[in-house]
């Protein structure tokens, strides 16, 4: 038996998600980035999640990473990342036990930028209404429209 | 007699072996998990160097680059870390087995000195002081492992002190017994001594006549050794002078002191003067009787200290100059004084009474060392004492010749002044003469030498395992007892022929016959030793063949006394002399015959590698082949003979390296299945075990002399001892694989291969010791060759089994496969079959609904004509229209139908192709591809063709003249009327048109190729029939070709090889 979805079939399960970061609304993706869980990928908050869903999941990043790029602490965590992985294959191919101090250091850097001041999505969301002035329900807004606000916030254009 | 220690005993050589090659095969595994991790850590850094930080799937990759990396560092760390454990416990493991083996060796060697120890007590000849001496080290030894701190152990201790002082009681009063008896060796040396008194008159003559190069060597060491002992005594004197004789002793009373020790002991008089006598003087306070008992420790202690007598004469000197400073410098050598002793010596010493403090210290010495130097000269068999006697004897010649030169030297120029030429020419044959019989002499001494070497090497041989050197030492022993048993005989020709030197010197001047009178002693002398040879001879057999002195031997022995007078009287002590080589050569073999016996038992090739390594080692120190070059003169290279056991033993080890290596081997092999490494590691030390047989063959090529010196009785004995060695351990090897559980068919593969090999080593033998034209080494060499044929054949037979039975089980894999295939391919036609199905319903619809279209339009046509006549004048354009439509709404259908057809005659084939395939037998693949491959290249080219009729293009029936073209039966024909509408549509041209009607040509092509399929009932036989048909039908269909000049009006027309052409003028076709 075929596990892949006819076209048909296909069109039929993506019909069941949300479509693009324009539509999505930012409270689904919070959820996704929080819990991991693709089931609020669904319009109905619920479904059998895929291969396919996990897919396109990534495409509605890719969507994202397209629109607004990745901020600086993003890339400085993926160079960290890119190091870490290199050091441990390297001590994994040489067997050089000095690589381990170097592998703590790196972790040790990752480690500060996760210490950073965490904030939750309800207290940005509180500093957006205060900041806007009304009430913003996270449901109603599209991921799309939620970043380009926090952007422009933080360019200093909001009106 | 002890157990003999197997090495099971202590420790199961080979019973690490399983979990040392189980701890390689983890080891194996952690290095293939280590490779494999690697691997992946590459593979990693591939994928993680390729993501891109610009997409979410690069960004996804890089993380989970760092989740993987970190889990296979974890897995890198873990892994070498059980890897290093491992390799510990290898270590450890092999460690543990090169430890066992080395305990096992050194319980053997423990094991052969008990052994000795035990065969020398059960030997009924052994002297009483050996036995003591044994039994006395035999004490020492279980004193030293008492555990003290035990009420037993201290029990003990006082059994074995008390034993020790019997026993040390009983060798004083057997050395005392013995220095009575001496064994004739004083009266030797005293005999011999009285010969070089007689020397000391024949100065220049002698001179001359020791100018031979033989005799000079001994002369020279006859001087060194008088030289050496005057230069001992000169020491003593030195030190009793400067001591302003403190000792209370005269030079001459030491002197004889050594000499009387001498006797008695192993050590020389020189040395005795010069190492411990000289040494002792230096100790003032050591003197009177004390002096002699301390010089006598002395030698005891040296002996049990490995002989250094100056170490332990200047220790003992040390402790009993000043014991209360000194004594525990003793210790150091193992000499222990109890507390409440120590206490007595300080006392007494503080006291001022030190000699009775030298007295505690001498008496606990001579109780524990007492009669040591006796015991060991008495073990030795008074050969040491022999050589010692003949040292004297070369003191006292050395200093004759000194002496009687110092007067010579002046009347020397007179005496060859005086002298002419022909004198000279004269004396000089007489010298010749003289010379030889001296050389002779010479020659006994050297015979002489090398006995005592032989008994002092018996002594050591004893732990020794010589297997390799047996032929030699049988070859050396002819030597010595040819050389020895005249040694008697030379000494008495030797003294002789002093005696006539001496007569020639006295009267050379004054007597003109002298020449007469040397000639006529020498002929006397000759005379006298042909009897007297013969008898010696007898003598010497008597000696050699029987224990005791019988009447026969006494009576010659009196007569020879009886002859000589005085000069000989002691001939019976040169018989004894001769017995005691001849018993000492005797031992040697009788020991070395045993050590032969127990080495068979005892044949273990680790051991052997270690033991003859000793033993080249020792042989080299005894100076053994030296000996024997130095009697026989013929016996050359030694170097080579050493190559030669240095490459036995290296086959020796090697060979125990293959057994093993083989043996786990075939057991990794048979429990694991093939291991590269280890089969190459066998192929290896096989290849090197081969080599170096092959340089142990050229060696002994080049060694054939001393082999062939080996009696043929010999060499049969060595080589049926060889065959019982290599059957013996091949019956070890049968119980070593049974022991480890091995299956019985490999057991008998593994024995099978040992068999041969020890074949090929007995023909190895063979050809070493019979040549290679011995019938022994043909009739081996055949059997080898035999037996490898044999193996080949049986090799050939079993792959030709293995090759069948791969055969079968092949063709069994291709029914299976094919059984496969045909189901899938049932499953595939059937989905094929229905999705052809569909694919047509799917058509006929279309056409249904073009066809609908069309009877729509052909309505509308009517209504707009009804317009049209009602004067409506877009009608008629609308009805053009109309028939455009309809014109492409056909043409749709055709090609549907066309398209329809394509797929049933698709479905035919392949159903007609599927029929072969499942009727089809193991090459129903070749056969069925053959088959349709065939089909589909005869297919005939299809050709466009029309279809349909010229009323349906025109609506009306056309016939021949009133139109444009004259078509096959199935064509289209185009009429005038419609050829505007046509254009319109967009068949411009005859080409398209053509292209139309041919169409249904296809359509037509296939019907008939599917009317042939529908007949098709497939049985095996007929299937291929039933395609034939199928494509004959296929070309059977006639493709008709048609041409039309539209601008002429021309027609062409190719039916097949037919071509008919028409004129057709153009009346109301227009372009």
């Amino acid at each position: 038996m075929n596990n892949s979805l006819t076209g048909t079939e296909e069109t039929s399960y993506l019909g069941r998600l949300w479509q693009s970061i324009e539509d999505m609304p930012i409270y689904n993706w919070i959820k996704i980035l929080e819990t991991g869980d693709l089931k609020w990928l669904f319009v109905k908050n619920k479904g059998r999640v895929s291969s396919r869903s996990q897919e396109h999941w990534m495409e509605l990043q890719q969507e994202y990473l397209d629109e607004f790029g990745l901020d600086e602490q993003y890339k400085q965590r993926l160079r960290l990342t890119q190091k870490l992985t290199n050091l441990n294959l390297d001590f994994v191919l040489t067997g050089d036990r000095f690589t381990l101090n170097l592998i703590k250091m790196a972790e040790a850097d990752i480690e500060a930028l996760n210490q950073g001041e965490s904030v939750k999505f309800y207290q940005v969301l509180d500093h957006v209404e205060k900041y806007k002035g009304f009430a913003i329900d996270p449901k109603k807004t599209s991921v799309i429209k939620w970043y380009y606000t926090l952007k422009n916030i933080s360019d200093g254009q909001a009106d | 007699m002890a157990k003999q220690i197997k090495g099971n005993d202590i420790v199961q050589s080979d019973a690490l072996n399983p979990h040392i090659a189980e701890l390689k095969e983890v080891l194996n595994l952690y290095k293939q998990i280590e490779a494999q991790v690697t691997k992946t850590a590459k593979d990693i850094k591939k994928i993680s160097g390729s993501a891109d930080a610009n997409s979410a799937q690069g960004i996804q990759k890089m993380n989970k680059a760092l989740v993987d990396s970190n889990k296979l560092r974890k897995e890198s760390i873990a892994v070498t870390k059980q890897k290093k454990t491992v390799t510990d416990q290898l270590r450890q493991a092999e460690d543990a087995e090169v430890k066992g083996k080395l305990r096992l060796l050194e319980a053997k060697k423990n094991q052969r000195t008990l052994l000795k120890e035990e065969i020398a007590l059960e030997d009924k000849q052994i002297g009483t002081l050996k036995r003591l001496a044994i039994e006395n080290a035999k004490l020492r030894r279980e004193r030293e492992a008492l555990n003290l701190d035990t009420k037993k152990g201290q029990t003990r201790l006082k059994e074995i002190n008390s034993a020790l002082d019997q026993n040390n009681a009983k060798i004083r009063a057997n050395s005392d017994a013995m220095k009575k008896q001496r064994l004739n060796v004083g009266n030797y040396g005293k005999a011999v001594s009285k010969v070089s008194g007689i020397l000391k008159g024949f100065g220049a003559t002698l001179l001359a006549a020791f100018s031979f190069q033989a005799i000079k060597g001994f002369f020279t060491s006859s001087i060194s050794a008088f030289q050496s002992q005057e230069k001992a005594v000169a020491k003593v004197n030195q030190a009793l002078k400067s001591t302003q004789n403190a000792a209370g002793k005269t030079s001459e009373e030491l002197q004889k002191l050594a000499f009387d020790l001498q006797g008695t002991t192993l050590f020389g008089d020189e040395d005795i003067l010069n190492n411990a006598t000289a040494q002792l003087l230096t100790f003032t306070n050591i003197a009177g009787t004390n002096f002699d008992r301390t010089q006598k420790v002395a030698l005891d202690l040296a002996t049990v200290l490995d002989g250094d007598l100056k170490s332990a004469s200047i220790q003992l000197g040390k402790a009993l100059n000043d014991p209360v400073a000194n004594l525990s410098a003793l210790s150091r050598s193992g000499i222990q004084f109890s507390e409440s002793q120590k206490q007595v010596i300080k006392s007494l010493t503080e006291s001022g009474k030190l000699a009775e403090a030298q007295t505690v210290i001498l008496d606990e010495l001579e109780r524990q060392y007492g009669g040591q130097a006796e015991a060991a000269a008495e073990a030795d068999g008074g050969l040491t004492q022999l050589s010692n006697a003949f040292g004297d004897f070369k003191e006292k010649a050395g200093k004759a010749i000194l002496e009687g030169l110092k007067p010579m030297i002046k009347s020397l120029k007179d005496f060859f002044a005086s002298i002419t030429e022909k004198d000279i020419d004269n004396f000089i044959k007489l010298l010749s003469n003289l010379g030889k019989i001296l050389l002779l002499a010479a020659k006994a001494w050297g015979a002489y030498t090398v006995a005592t070497k032989a008994a002092e090497a018996a002594t050591r041989l004893l732990n020794k395992r010589i297997l390799v050197k047996i032929r030699n030492m049988k070859v050396f022993g002819t030597q010595i007892f040819k050389s020895v048993k005249g040694l008697g005989l030379y000494a008495a020709a030797a003294a002789l022929v002093v005696t006539a030197i001496i007569k020639i010197a006295k009267n050379w001047i004054l007597a003109k016959d002298a020449n007469d009178l040397f000639n006529e002693t020498i002929n006397k002398a000759n005379e006298l030793l042909e009897v007297e040879k013969d008898k010696l001879q007898l003598v010497g057999k008597e000696l050699l063949n029987t224990k005791t002195a019988s009447e026969e031997r006494q009576k010659v022995i009196d007569k020879i006394n009886a002859e000589y007078g005085t000069t000989l009287k002691n001939l019976d002590d040169e018989a004894a002399f001769v017995r005691q080589v001849a018993d000492a050569y005797k031992q040697v073999v009788e020991q070395l015959d045993k050590k032969l016996t127990l080495q068979i038992v005892e044949e273990d090739i680790l051991d052997a590698k270690r033991q003859i390594r000793e033993l080249e080692a020792e042989l080299d120190d005894f100076g053994f082949f030296d000996g024997i070059g130095e009697i026989t003169g013929t016996l050359e290279g030694e170097g080579i003979i050493k190559n030669l056991n240095k490459q036995r033993d290296r086959l020796a080890l090697l060979n125990a390296e293959y057994f093993d290596l083989k043996t786990n081997g075939e057991q990794v092999l048979t429990a694991k299945g093939s291991r590269g490494g280890l089969k190459e590691r066998i192929k290896q030390v096989g290849k090197e075990a081969k080599t170096t047989t092959g340089e142990v063959k050229k060696l002994n090529k080049v060694l054939e002399s001393p082999l062939d010196g080996i009696l043929d009785e010999d060499k049969d004995a060595d080589f049926e001892s060889f065959k019982r060695n290599l059957q013996q351990n091949t019956r070890e090897f049968e119980t070593e694989l049974r022991k480890r559980g091995l299956a019985e068919k490999d057991i008998q593969e593994a024995l099978k291969e040992r068999r041969l090999q020890d074949l090929k080593d007995e023909r190895d033998r063979a050809l070493e010791l019979f040549g290679e034209s011995s019938q022994k080494f043909l009739d081996l060499d055949l059997a080898v060759r035999r037996e490898i044929d044999k193996r080949r054949e049986e090799d050939a037979k079993k792959e030709e089994e293995e090759a069948e039975a791969r055969r079968k089980a092949d063709e069994k894999e291709k029914k299976e496969q094919l059984e496969r295939a045909k189901d899938t391919a049932n499953k595939m036609l059937e989905i094929t079959k229905i999705l052809a199905d569909n694919k047509i319903a799917q058509i006929d619809r279309e056409i249904e609904a073009r066809k609908n279209e069309i009877s729509v339009s052909e309505s509308e046509i009517g209504r707009l004509q009804d317009l049209a006549a009602a004067g409506n004048v877009d009608a008629a354009e609308s009805i053009k229209a109309e028939r455009v439509r309809q014109a492409q709404d056909k043409i749709e259908i055709e090609n549907l139908e066309k398209k329809k057809a394509d797929l049933l005659l698709k479905i035919a084939t392949l159903n007609q192709a599927n029929l072969l395939f499942q009727q089809s037998d193991v090459n129903g693949f070749q056969n069925a591809n053959a088959k349709v491959k065939e089909f589909v290249s005869n297919l005939p080219t299809f050709y466009d063709g029309t279809t349909g009729t010229v009323a349906d293009a025109l609506g009306a029936t056309g016939t021949r003249d009133g139109h444009m073209v004259r078509v096959h039966d199935n064509e289209h024909i185009i009429g005038s009327n419609d050829s505007t509408t046509l254009h319109a549509a967009g068949l411009k041209n005859n080409a398209d048109i053509v292209g139309s009607a041919l169409a249904y040509q296809n359509a037509a092509a296939n019907n008939k190729a599917l009317a042939a399929n529908k007949i098709a009932s497939f049985t095996d036989s007929n299937i291929v029939s039933k395609l034939d048909s199928v494509e004959k039908a296929i070309k059977d269909i006639k493709i008709v070709q048609q041409h039309i000049d539209l601008s002429t009006g021309m027609e062409t027309i190719v039916d097949g090889n037919k071509t008919t052409r028409n004129n057709h003028r153009p009346t109301s076709f227009r372009i």
